[in-house]
């Protein structure tokens, strides 16, 4: 017979070096793991990639600036970047360095898969768009060609990906939209976010937490070096320039009604009546297609039936049928602020 | 293919044209259709406010105060209304089948003059598992399955779903994993089929993980069994009846717990990712037809399952006589293979009886208590009826029963773990091959199958370590 | 249209002439399918047509696989195909799917779409969007006696005239109104009501504008295709297995089936 305390303690320990060993993320196992996927290849294709934003943006590349972006020790790039040029992906001339057509295609695939991956994250999974760049940082490596033609079709292929950049067809043709940068955009005329970009990360974060996205409306009501006041889905939102500056802005393309006075479906009180005004930018793929099938269409009535033992999920009632939604979904229904309607057909 | 190249180029370029809200816009315009034509055809009786009856269920079974108490006194009325309900009618048969039939066919195998060992293994073996498993899961069935389709028919199940939604999302599940749970407390596999209408292959995973946690109805047997022996035994004769159910509801809600610790776990490991999206339309309720229901639950589902736990249990009785029959050395295999587990079976507080038991009913897990019983009286020497030994058998009455179990060394412990070990164990093989079909994939049936065995080992591991500790 | 689709009892009533045959579906005459929103009572009309007991239950989502069974009216034999419940045909989910492909291209002769009398409005989304797939469709309102007893009243006739196809009240749990919509089924799938379905009209803009331009591309491609438009909508959102089906070769086929089924009528 074995002694009950003894074997308890055993099993506490073996259960111990399991979880040190396989915990998410920080276990030994997964740090293990990682350091052997950074490899020669990766590094390859995030340099074609830095060249291409480099070329993109007017400037051009170079072992110092690239240098700066990726950080990454200067042995180490000198040797990818020889390797890349005896491959014929890029030239060299002096200092200069940039793409040629075999390495511009080679970094338009890179960022096709990139930005589909993003689309598939935001639209398909649910995870937090504060991880999506850096899971798609991995994806772009691994996924082969057919593999992204494949996702591309599985998502309706896509033109935009959530930050509102182009994803480059099979083809390799994207379209920019015509953009400026919020602290550049005229006061008083209705726009539209196109762009937001997401590094460097502390900037993203502070524009997430104003609960900004691509594709919602916009209006700046005030803008100096100080600060960027502008309204946008309703709300008003006050950020710093430097913040603000990642904001890309394009004029309002279609002849939209601006919606300023709505608020947020998950407000409406138990009994409350009001009118869909229309559903959040930041409601994407299925989740967005399956609202608009139940019927939460711009205009429909919506009166807040039931709420659940825990207060979170509630119930609306639309078009005769009541319909249970979780309160982050609720969030992006935006529904008319005065709740006083006339009934009556 | 020359067709087709010139109409995705012309669809391209029109891609770029219509821009991202084409879908939107495409929506809205059917929708602006569809509520002209409504207002045209539709005709409102009268201006008057009629009381809604709908709503007002709703605001009861959802309420704050007592939208959790009704379910739970739901569940419990359901399952009571079951094990005593059942008590009769399972007597009956089991007079029936194994008092009547059982001896009769005794008498004509000898007036055929039969050998001994095609006897035993056709009346002993074959005929007696069939005729156990009839007797003991009919009854139940034919009275969980009306109740459950008349709540169903109601319109009962989707606030189960609107619920406990919030404990779900918090597991990182999908609020419709209720719905799945609730179909599998009828049967594992048709929760399991039933995940479809979850539409996030992340969340349906975990659902489809998870369903096993759902006990069964196969695995109730052995639940009001081992509850009534070891658990009613523990209070006054009256109170028993209530005692027992409510150590099965107990197990029951344990297993829900585990649904939601497991899914928060799988959710935060290999399943990551956060919660997608949720919409459940609330149907309004409709008064069940009663008897028609009671009706077709009883023909399609109660008979269907039967039928199922008969094919399964054919051959098992003919293995079971079979590996108690058959001699290596000294012993029958079977009283070796005890022998074997014994060790591993006392470290988690049962025995080898029980966990080859588990072993011979993977196939379906309505035969374990027959199987438990029989092996148990052939090791400690029961009284058992019968050519050869282990011939399955259903004991008289519950002291019987009790008796032997004692005999054979059981304790409450043994008692409980076994309630313990039958909710957290591997699905039966049909569970197993409908994960397969579901998920076309040998890793996550692997995964599902083994990883609620994993968990019933370390859970009664524990309790029995802690047991022993506190109770000597 | 030919025949006045809702009537109560009257003419036709023709029990006599319904044999169940249960999932016999060998040497069809007609293929039916059974589409609808979910919950609206798909698989009661099945069972109440077929004899067979699809299981039923009062939540969205019951029937997740297809099912088959059969019956006959009038010496022509009917397949009946019940599928599971869908909001829209435009989504992408994957618990639509069977439905959506079912109804796209498993080519039946007849589709009937349950409605939810008590939830009109948002039926009619899918209703819309089947007539742009197909002509051949009979509306099949069910839940009347819910409906009544909430107090809503539907004319059936005003919602025939502007769906422009047959439109039959039931209460398929009571068997109500099941031998009319045997009957209308019948009528359609032999071509003796020929509808003309509605028509889109709420799509502006540049939508419209291209919808209409690949309309007219994919008919100078495919002659005699009858759900140009909606192919056109599908393929501008993307649909992935329009894609592949147009390089397969899945839409000729579609195609050749259509015409198929019009000499049927015609002869
Ligand atoms: N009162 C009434 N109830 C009905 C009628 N038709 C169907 N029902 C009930 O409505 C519920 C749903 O019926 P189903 O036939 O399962 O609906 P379905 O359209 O197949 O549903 P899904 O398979 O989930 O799409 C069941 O409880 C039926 O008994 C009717 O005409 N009147
Ligand atoms: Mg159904």
């Amino acid at each position: 017979m074995i002694n009950p305390v003894l074997a308890l303690s055993l099993f506490f320990v073996v259960l111990l070096v399991v979880f040190l060993l396989f915990r998410p993320e920080k276990g030994f196992y997964w740090k293990f793991a990682g350091m052997l996927a950074s490899n020669e290849k990766t590094l390859m294709e995030d340099v074609l990639k830095q060249i291409y934003h480099m070329e993109h943006a007017g400037n051009t590349g170079s072992l110092l600036s690239l240098k700066g972006t990726l950080d990454i020790s200067e042995e180490k790039l000198v040797k990818v970047i020889a390797g890349m040029e005896s491959k014929g992906l890029i030239r060299t001339d002096g200092t200069k360095i940039s793409l040629r057509q075999e390495g511009n295609d080679y970094a338009i695939k890179i960022i096709r898969a990139h930005r589909l991956w993003e689309k598939y994250l935001a639209d398909k999974t649910g995870v937090d768009k504060r991880e999506w760049h850096h899971l798609a940082e991995r994806a772009e490596h691994k996924l082969t060609k057919e593999q992204v033609d494949d996702l591309a079709l599985s998502l309706g292929d896509p033109r935009y990906d959530p930050h509102g950049d182009p994803i480059p067809t099979s083809k390799g043709d994207m379209q920019y939209i015509q953009h400026v940068s919020l602290p550049l955009f005229p006061v008083d005329k209705q726009g539209y976010i196109v762009h937001i970009e997401d590094e460097p990360e502390s900037i993203y974060e502070q524009i997430i937490a104003k609960n900004l996205q691509v594709g919602a409306q916009i209006k700046v009501i005030e803008a100096n070096e100080r600060r960027i006041r502008f309204s946008s889905e309703g709300e008003e939102v006050v950020l710093t320039p430097i913040v603000a500056n990642n904001i890309s802005v394009a004029e309002q393309r279609r002849s939209g009604v601006f919606r300023k006075n709505t608020r947020k479906l998950s407000g409406l009180k138990l009994g409350e009546k009001s009118k869909i005004a229309g559903l959040s930018r930041e409601c994407r793929g299925a989740n967005r297609r399956r609202l608009l099938d139940l019927g939460f269409v711009p205009g429909t009535e919506v009166e807040t039936c039931l709420s659940s033992p825990l207060g979170n999920p509630r119930a609306y009632l639309i078009k005769g049928a009541s319909i249970a939604l979780r309160k982050e979904q609720a969030d992006l229904v935006l529904i008319e602020m005065n709740n006083d309607i006339a009934y009556g057909n | 293919m020359e067709k087709s190249n010139e109409i995705m180029s012309l669809v391209s370029e029109l891609q770029w044209e219509v821009g991202e809200d084409f879908h939107d816009k495409l929506v809205e315009g059917i929708y602006s259709d569809a509520s002209r034509i409504a207002q045209k055809a539709v005709l409102k009786e009268d201006g008057k406010k009629h009381f809604n009856i709908d709503a007002a269920i709703d605001k009861v079974v959802t309420s704050r105060v007592f939208g959790f108490p009704i379910m739970l006194l739901l569940l419990a009325t359901v399952l009571w209304v079951t094990i005593t309900g059942a008590n009769y009618p399972s007597a009956m048969l089991n007079n029936l089948l194994i008092g009547m039939g059982y001896p009769f066919l005794k008498e004509m195998a000898v007036t055929i003059s039969l050998p001994w060992w095609l006897t035993g293994f056709l009346v002993d073996g074959i005929y007696l598992a069939m005729a156990w498993v009839i007797a003991v899961m009919l009854p139940p069935m034919a009275i969980f399955f009306p109740l459950f389709t008349l709540l169903e028919d109601f319109g009962y199940l989707p606030r189960v779903a609107f619920n406990l939604d919030r404990i779900f999302s918090k597991a990182g599940a999908h609020g419709k994993q209720a719905l799945t749970m609730t179909m599998g407390f009828g049967c594992n596999a048709a929760g399991v089929v039933a995940t479809r209408i979850i539409d996030s292959p992340r969340e349906r995973l975990i659902a489809i993980i998870t369903n096993n946690f759902a006990l069964c109805n196969g695995r109730w047997p052995t639940q009001i069994l081992i509850g009534t022996i070891f658990i009613g035994a523990l209070v006054p004769p009256y109170l028993s009846g209530l005692v027992s159910a409510a150590s099965v509801v107990g197990i029951a809600l344990l297993g829900i717990l585990f649904t939601f610790i497991i899914s928060w776990m799988l959710s935060n490991t290999v399943l990551k990712g956060a919660v997608s999206t949720f919409t459940l339309e609330l149907p309004p309720y409709r008064p069940p037809r009663f008897w028609k229901t009671v009706y077709t639950s009883l023909i399609d589902r109660t008979f269907i399952v039967l039928w199922r736990a008969i094919i399964f249990a054919a051959p098992a009785g003919a293995v079971i006589w079979l590996v108690s029959n058959i001699y290596i050395g000294d012993n029958s295999i079977a009283a070796n293979l005890i022998q074997f587990f014994d060790g591993f079976g006392f470290l988690i507080g049962l025995n080898g009886v029980i966990l080859l038991a588990y072993i011979l009913a993977i196939p379906a897990n309505e035969i374990v208590i027959p199987t438990i019983l029989m092996l148990t009286a052939m090791v400690y020497g029961g009284t058992g009826v019968g050519a050869g030994e282990g011939v399955m058998f259903e004991f008289d009455s519950q002291m019987a029963t009790a008796d032997l179990l004692h005999a054979g060394g059981w304790t409450l412990l043994t008692g409980l773990n076994l309630m313990i070990f039958s909710l957290l164990h591997n699905p039966c093989s049909t569970t197993i091959y409908t994960i397969y079909k579901e998920t076309k994939s040998a890793k996550w049936t692997t995964v599902a199958s083994l990883l609620p065995l994993v968990v019933g080992i370390m859970v009664t591991f524990i309790i029995a370590q802690v047991w022993r500790i506190f109770m000597g | 249209m030919a025949t006045e689709a809702n009537c109560d009892g009257c003419a036709f009533n023709n029990a006599a002439n319904l044999k169940k045959l249960g999932v016999n579906v060998s040497n069809v005459n007609f293929v039916v399918a059974l589409a609808g929103n979910p919950n609206t009572g798909k698989s009661t009309v099945f069972n109440a047509l077929t004899g067979l007991k699809q299981h039923t239950g009062n939540w969205p989502g019951k029937t997740i696989a297809r099912m088959e069974g059969g019956f006959s009216y009038n010496d022509k034999r009917y397949k009946l195909v019940d599928l599971p419940g869908t909001y829209s045909l435009l989504s992408t989910s994957e618990d639509e799917e069977i439905a959506r492909n079912f109804i796209l291209f498993g080519n039946p002769d007849v589709t009937v779409v349950v409605v939810d009398a008590t939830r009109l409005e948002r039926n009619l989304n899918l209703v819309l969007q089947i007539l742009e797939i197909t002509k051949r469709v009979v509306v099949c309102l069910n839940l009347l006696d819910e409906a009544k007893r909430h107090h809503i009243k539907v004319d059936e006739r005003v919602l025939a005239r502007e769906l422009g196809v047959p439109v039959v009240g039931t209460s398929a749990r009571f068997n109500k109104g099941i031998d009319a919509l045997i009957k209308v089924v019948h009528d359609v799938a032999t071509g003796e009501i020929i509808c003309k379905p509605h028509v889109l009209k709420s799509i502006s803009g540049n939508i419209r504008h291209a919808v209409n331009r690949l309309t007219s591309e994919i008919e100078k491609h495919f002659e005699g295709i009858t759900n140009s438009r909606w192919l056109a909508i599908r393929l501008l959102e993307g649909d992935q297995s329009l894609i592949e089906a147009l390089g397969d070769n899945r839409i000729a086929d579609m195609v050749d089936n259509q015409n198929r089924v019009m000499e049927k009528i015609a002869v």
